[in-house]
């Protein structure tokens, strides 16, 4: 037991330096290299753990060959376009200009049923709002709706909207952020001196927040009874 | 680029550690083959008093290099290994020569099954 357990914790930190090495892509959209390796990581890793009369080493080599082997392809898949398309496929449009590709639809194995599903899923309820569906490399559909049919923004409707610049979280349970604090082009000098005349201690800040126009909110901790 | 390099050195390193392994396997191996055939040798020349010696050296051999061998190769190959020698010493000690030859030929099999299989020949791969 005691084997498995320390097996564990250190295949554990072994996945999540791999993880972290294969970048944040792996984090986000899966490609498809991307959702193998990550499949294989998982079953791979799970034996050694259960299995101590297999050498752990069993489990890591293969691990770190695969990391070494995905980033390697995905190097090589942004330096030729070929490459690229023959490990990941291209975008397919199954809807073109209000139309529906129905042989693309039927190479994609999509059917009606999944088309409308992956629309209602971006919030859209009628085939006639949609100018273009595109099914991307990664199995998600993105859509362009019809001018008409597009919701109008700000730009649209002539109004100048202010800009306050993003909105960070500067102190997060009484540890201030210096990143964050760049970002809004803030200083630490500022935000203890907000801290001053709201009379709060750092320590008390529960989560504050800022953007660059130096507009703050501050949410103290609760106090525990 | 800083990723590509760990990655090369990562990749490095594993195949330095399969070399290393194949080395060891290899070099324990030939040395427990030529032993346990020698050990034979004694045992059909009636040299039983040379024969215990360097079966218990073998043994003591075997046992020191497992612990390595641990790291690469499934425990149960390396312990299934070991009994053979116990048993086979255990045989010596009390001069029964047909239990004697039946593990150390057992011994001697399964040790050159687990030089074949870590071997990255072509039916392994398969």
């Amino acid at each position: 037991m005691a084997v498995s357990f320390i097996r564990t914790i250190l295949l554990y930190i072994v996945i999540i330096f791999a993880v972290k090495l294969m970048g944040k892509r792996q984090i986000s959209e899966l490609q498809t290299s991307e959702l193998v390796v990550t499949l294989l990581i998982s079953n791979i890793a799970a034996i050694p753990m259960q299995n101590t009369g297999q050498p752990l080493l069993s489990g890591l080599l293969p691990i770190i060959l695969l990391i070494c082997c995905e980033i390697f392809i995905s190097k090589l898949m942004l330096k030729s376009q070929k490459f690229r398309q023959m490990v990941c496929g291209r975008p397919v449009v199954i809807i073109n200009n209000g139309k529906i590709d129905q042989s693309a639809m039927k190479e994609l194995r999509m059917s009606t049923e999944d088309l409308s599903e992956q629309l209602r899923q971006l919030d859209i309820f009628s085939l006639q709002d949609v100018a273009f569906a595109i099914v991307e490399t990664n199995g998600k559909l993105s859509v362009l709706k019809k001018p008409e049919k597009l919701q109008p923004d700000a730009s649209m409707l002539g109004i100048v909207v202010p800009d306050s610049g993003i909105e960070t979280v500067v102190v997060s349970d009484g540890v201030i952020s210096n990143f964050s604090l760049e970002l809004c082009h803030l200083t630490t000098d500022w935000l203890k001196e907000v801290l001053r005349r709201q009379n709060v201690k750092l320590s008390d800040v529960f989560i504050m927040t800022a953007n660059k126009d130096k507009n703050y909110n501050i949410i103290k901790k609760e106090e525990t009874p | 680029m800083k990723r590509l390099i760990i990655t090369t050195l990562l990749l490095i390193s594993t195949i330095a550690l399969c070399g290393f392994e194949l080395f060891n396997m290899n070099l324990v191996s030939r040395t427990m083959t030529d032993n346990l055939e020698a050990i034979n040798s004694l045992v059909s020349s009636g040299d039983i008093s040379e024969a215990k010696k360097l079966s218990s050296q073998t043994y003591e051999f075997w046992e020191d290099k497992m612990k390595l061998l641990a790291v690469f190769i499934q425990h149960d190959s390396l312990e299934s290994i070991e009994e053979c020698l116990a048993l086979m010493n255990i045989s010596l000690e009390n001069e029964e020569i047909s239990n004697f030859l039946c593990e150390n030929q057992r011994a001697l099999v399964q040790i050159s099954n687990l030089n074949d299989t870590e071997y990255p020949s072509i039916e392994n791969i398969l």
